[in-house]
């Protein structure tokens, strides 16, 4: 790698690492690097649904018990670990938050007492988050109903919309762009996700 | 020009890939007809399954620290002729 600022060619340094960022390459190299990671936690691990995008992992057990979900996520998270150390990959564990989900009412004062409690995941522990978690940029609650992730795209869809108008005031817009901008710049942030609700 | 090219072996991989099978179904992003929604509405249908009320499902969001940065090339290069990847893509690559 060389560096050229202002005119002015840098000292190169060989570079023994990495897929280039913003390639379009680089999303379809990284899953043939890391394959095989969901399989190596499929055979260790029974019993656990699991799927990825991209560079994010997701792991899904089901049990009728919530200590053994709590048991199997943990043991989820060593194998994934264990694998990705021996790719040189490392888990954002300070950036992870558990989740569970129970689709009964009922479930929740049941739940309650495990969701503050953490599980370990490597160097460090995982909390689960009471409320609701993020992944892919939806925000998922304990029975699955997306109510806070309506309302949060709600309140962003908003401030978009706020934004549009006070542009579209400043510069006298025709209301056909403004049409086209409302249909470009906030229809898509009220609706992300709204098949799965 | 590199960005052209890019996108050329970008479909080029991504051909090979879904033809030959190299890729888990259950893997999302930089794939047609994946996107992060299928992803997520996969992931409520396993949290979710129908029919059983009585269970709970747990989930563990595992996002992989400066993901493309630390693919070791070797590594990248060896995995790639494993799966029996075209000579010209890997050199490229």
């Amino acid at each position: 790698m060389e560096m050229v600022i202002e005119s002015n060619v840098l000292q190169s340094h060989p570079v023994g690492a990495g897929v280039l960022l913003g390639s379009a390459v680089s999303p379809i190299l990284f899953p043939i690097h890391t394959a095989g990671l969901m399989n190596w936690v499929d055979e260790r691990v029974q019993g656990v649904g699991d799927l990825s995008f991209v560079a994010d992992l997701g792991l899904v057990p089901t049990r009728e018990d919530v200590n053994q979900v709590v048991r199997k996520l943990e043991a989820c998270a060593a194998e994934s670990i264990d694998l990705a150390d021996r790719r040189d990959l490392q888990f954002d564990t300070a950036k992870t938050e558990a989740a569970l989900f129970a689709p009964r009412k009922g479930h929740k004062m049941h739940l309650r007492q495990k969701l503050t409690t953490n599980i370990m995941g490597g160097d460090g522990l995982v909390r689960f988050n009471k409320d609701a978690t993020w992944w892919l940029g939806i925000w998922m609650d304990a029975h699955l109903l997306f109510k806070e992730h309506q309302n949060r795209c709600m309140k962003k869809a908003r401030t978009a919309e706020a934004q549009l108008h006070v542009l579209t005031r400043l510069h006298g817009t025709v209301p056909e762009q403004v049409r086209a901008f409302q249909v470009a710049c906030v229809q898509p942030v009220e609706r992300y996700g709204s098949k799965l609700s | 020009m590199g960005k052209v090219s890019g996108k050329v072996v970008a479909e080029l991989f991504s051909f090979m890939a879904e033809r030959r099978g190299l890729l888990s179904d259950d893997l999302f992003g930089s794939r047609r007809k994946r996107s992060a929604i299928d992803a997520a509405a996969i992931m409520v249908d396993k949290a979710h399954p129908a029919g059983n009320e009585h269970n709970i499902a747990g989930a563990l969001p595992m996002p992989i620290k400066a993901a493309f940065p630390c693919v070791a090339r070797g590594r990248l290069i060896h995995a790639m002729e494993a799966k029996q990847i075209d000579g010209d893509l890997i050199r490229w690559t």
